[in-house]
């Protein structure tokens, strides 16, 4: 089958396929196939680069054959930026769907494409997930290639290598792996390029499938990956010898490995004064222990371990759990599902009614739970403080995990109070511990690494002082500074 | 993946072994529980009677429990026949004994406190003088407030005021261990005490109880009381009144003291001691023509403070010396100064405390004087560059 008609063949029931012919210099004894895919493509482009000078006579002046004039328009007859000689119907579709048009010589086998993509994409704004106070504004868009320009404009460095591959038998989706030649351990892109060339899967279109088949995600509901709309956060990672991923379609960047310290810091701790910003991280570590810890020690207090509470505290709860009919594991447990449930409802519904939902149920249930004594307020309190602490996480998997795992460390207190409070923590610890990503552990540089390390995960060290990239990493140039 | 489980069951098989599951039930619900704050055991030497009473918050009601029983664990347990809630003592703060109680024996009460896990060993102990403890516990209060946060208030106005520092279950156990004698706070229920009104009784300090061998040995009376707190190093504030020999007076205000026992040992022996108290006082009221820039004045209120604290320090070693035991802890002090030498006298340190001659040296300082030279009844004050 000649390449035009087996391009026509796999594009067949597609509604935006677009074929027509076209004559070779005007004449019409050469007339030639072309295609492209509405839509992919700018019409504007297609006629002034390529249509135009085709069929141009002018432009050929004495026509020779069609082989000759596939030649000269390779050379730089069409005056399109890209132009790219396919000889199988594999590649022309390839590129057909990453925005080029084909035209095809049949009677030589071979096809040439010309890049003209669709200008209709979103533009560069800022991020939404994450916001941005004092800092870079540009968030990754759904286009693959404008994403890495927002890296390479960051990163103005042919040592910032982008090894692109793809992924998805059906989506055949661009993922592109940015790595810094010199510094990253090759290891990394090594196996990232391996990972991704043996996933076989339909198609590459939502986070989770990058984040399951590629970062190890289903070993742990915590995260082993960052993911971020900000460039500039990559780019800081990338000079840090992380490696970078880009998906077409997603407007995220993924940087792996991650770590827990590393999870625990935000791009504007970079932004802030060192002090400010170390007072800050302490304050979001403490955050993480009473997100995960708080509604299950009030649980082992108020039911196992009552002598542990001040005297003056413990009258405060007796008097307002006097008439609520629940016990502490129920309340504790039923308005920490209320609380989810009601974040839930706030995210997926649009906006403005999310938001009215939020103010219903946090201001108007919660209040009126509270005075028809369904619950005690020292229980919203405490769910409600463990909420909010859990929202300073940066990372919005992480903060997932944390609620997840408060959940089991309430149940496990409720069954033994502080004994099962111990246990739960101890099997926490131990799965922190054994989790991997990339052959770096999950917990560096805390288990392994001296106090220096050990600071160096929950404060910011002022930039001048901070010379060296993680040893952990692995970086092959270990300095960042002179 | 093995290991998780492995941990886990591991984990749970230890809940086999640590007993958290015999005896009584871990699990109550808080709500469920009667709160007693307050603790009263009396007994006769053969029945004792406990008194329990719970605190007030809000409009909350006091709840008071009385039981008798052969021992004070047997009178607890049965209490929890008054109430469908659980009755819950690790919350008590103070624990009252009867005089009569205290005379019989204190050891089993005591024995019983460290035993119980859910007495707390910070609990404040005092001794109820000519009353028993029931009496205290179940003392009408009114309705603004309850016996707890009486007593809270009157161990905070005790030690502000000097007149007596008072000691936890912990302490006391462990000075009887030691040296077989303790101090415990005495108050004693009258018509001028805190809270009193009306018809109602209120509590009063009433000097220490002095424990020994088990049982109530004497009281002090508020001096010695007060030379007991210099002695023991408790006394870090309170009022002294002292006059400047010509009808002028002063209330100076303790701001701080020490003490310290040096041994003269000669040939390894034991004899004598050297007792060296220091004060710190400031002026705080003066009535009369007393000029604080003259070092003479300054130095005859000192004199007159040295000679009161001396008077109660005196008197105070005289009752300990009269009651043959070391209730000030001297000895444990004179121990760790020189363990070798005085493992001599360890062993009856107590008869050698009661005829060890003494030689006690007060000294006093009045630190600020403040800028009111005179009173202001003379005009108004200069600053003296010490205020």
């Amino acid at each position: 089958m000649v390449l035009s008609s087996a391009v026509q063949a796999a594009f067949s029931d597609c509604a935006d396929f677009e074929a027509r012919g076209i004559y070779l210099a005007g004449e019409r004894r050469h007339e030639l196939k072309f295609c492209f895919l509405d839509g992919l493509v700018s019409g504007a482009d297609i006629g002034r680069f390529v249509l135009m000078q085709v069929g141009d006579r002018e432009r050929f002046g004495a026509f020779v054959s069609e082989k000759a004039a596939l030649e000269r328009i390779q050379g730089g007859l069409a005056a399109n930026y890209t132009v790219r000689s396919r000889e199988t119907a594999e590649d022309v579709i390839n590129d057909m769907v990453n925005g080029c048009c084909a035209l095809f010589f049949d009677r030589e086998g071979k096809a040439l494409t010309f890049e003209v993509k669709s200008d209709v994409r979103r533009q560069v704004s800022e991020p939404l997930g994450e916001k941005v106070v004092k800092g870079a504004k540009d968030a990754f868009v759904e286009t693959i290639r404008m994403n890495t320009a927002l890296v390479r404009k960051k990163i103005r460095s042919p040592e910032l290598k982008i090894e692109e591959t793809y992924v998805g038998e059906r989506s055949g989706t661009r993922v592109a792996v940015l790595y810094i030649e010199g510094l990253t351990d090759p290891e990394f892109k090594t196996e990232i390029l391996r990972r991704l060339a043996e996933t076989r899967i339909d198609g590459l279109i939502t986070p989770a499938a990058f984040e399951e088949y590629i970062a190890e995600g289903t070993k742990s509901p915590f995260p082993l990956y960052i993911n971020t709309e900000r460039a500039d956060r990559l780019c800081s990672h990338l000079l840090g010898g992380h490696v970078g991923v880009l998906i077409d379609g997603l407007p995220l960047g993924y940087i792996l490995p991650a770590t827990l310290p590393q999870l625990m810091r935000s791009p504007e701790d970079r932004a802030e004064h060192f002090i400010m910003a170390s007072a800050v991280l302490i304050l979001r570590w403490l955050s993480l222990f009473i997100t995960l810890l708080l509604p299950a020690i009030y649980v082992a207090v108020a039911m196992y371990h009552q002598e542990m509470l001040p005297t003056k505290l413990m009258m405060a709860i007796i008097q307002s759990k006097q008439s609520v009919p629940f016990s502490t594991a129920a309340e504790v447990l039923g308005m920490l599902a209320a609380f989810e449930l009601l974040q839930e409802a706030g995210l997926r519904l649009p906006r403005p009614s999310g938001d009215t939902v939020s103010i219903i149920g946090a201001l108007i249930v919660g209040q009126s739970a509270v005075e028809a004594k369904v619950v005690s307020p020292v229980v919203v309190i405490v769910v409600a403080v463990a909420g909010v602490t859990g929202y300073t996480m940066p990372s919005q998997d992480l903060g997932s995990a944390l609620r997840l795992c408060r959940f089991v460390l309430a149940a496990a207190a409720v069954a033994a109070g502080f004994f099962g409070l111990m246990i739960a923590g101890v099997l926490l610890v131990m799965h922190l511990s054994s989790l991997e990503i990339l052959g770096t552990p999950y917990l560096s540089p805390l288990p392994h690494g001296g106090a220096a390390d050990a600071l160096r995960a929950v404060l910011r060290f002022p930039l001048r002082a901070d010379k060296y990239r993680e040893a952990f990493l692995r970086p092959l140039d270990r300095r960042n500074q002179k | 993946m093995k290991r998780y489980p492995l941990a886990a069951l591991l984990l749970a098989a230890a809940m086999l072994l640590s007993g958290c599951r015999e005896g009584r039930d871990n699990f109550r619900d808080i709500e469920r529980l009667e709160l007693m704050q307050t603790l009263g055991i009396d007994g006769d030497g053969e029945t004792v009677t406990v008194s329990a009473a719970t605190g007030k918050r809000g409009d909350s009601t006091v709840i008071v429990l009385e039981n008798s029983a052969r021992t004070v664990a047997q009178a607890l347990d049965r209490m929890q026949t008054f109430t469908e809630k659980d009755v819950y003592f690790s919350h008590v703060g103070v624990c009252l004994l009867g005089q009569e109680a205290a005379e019989n024996n204190i050891y089993y009460i005591l024995d019983f406190m460290e035993r119980e896990v859910s007495v707390r060993y910070g609990t404040k102990l005092f001794i109820v003088k000519n009353a028993a403890a029931a009496d205290a516990v179940t003392l009408d209060t009114g309705e603004e407030t309850c016996v707890t946060d009486l007593l809270a208030a009157l161990e905070k106005s005790m030690r502000l005021l000097g007149d007596e520092h008072t000691y936890t279950l912990g302490e006391t156990a462990q000075a009887m261990l030691e040296s077989d004698c303790a101090l415990v706070a005495a108050v004693e229920l009258s018509e001028n005490g805190v809270a009193a009104g009306g018809n109602r009784l209120g509590f009063s300090p009433a000097g220490y109880a002095l424990i020994k061998g088990g049982k109530l040995a004497a009281f002090s009376d508020r001096e010695q009381a007060h030379g007991i707190m210099l002695l023991t190093g408790y006394l870090q504030s309170g009022t002294v009144e002292v006059s400047d020999g010509r009808g002028g007076a002063a209330s100076l205000q303790i701001a701080g003291s020490s003490v310290s026992f040096e041994p003269r040992y000669e040939r390894g022996r034991l004899e004598s001691a050297e007792v060296k108290v220091k004060l710190r006082a400031n002026i705080d009221e003066l009535h009369g023509e007393i000029d604080v820039y003259s070092e003479e004045e300054i130095e005859k209120l000192v004199e007159s403070l040295k000679e009161i604290e001396k008077r109660r320090i005196e008197g105070a070693l005289e009752l300990c010396r009269a009651e043959g035991a070391d209730f000030i802890g001297m000895g444990k002090r004179l121990e760790m100064k020189n363990p070798v030498r005085f493992s001599a006298v360890k062993e009856n340190w107590n008869e050698v405390f009661s005829t060890l001659p003494l030689d006690l040296s007060c000294d006093a300082a009045i630190e600020r004087t403040y800028n009111i030279s005179s009173p202001l009844e003379n005009g108004s004050g200069e600053t003296d560059g010490k205020g």
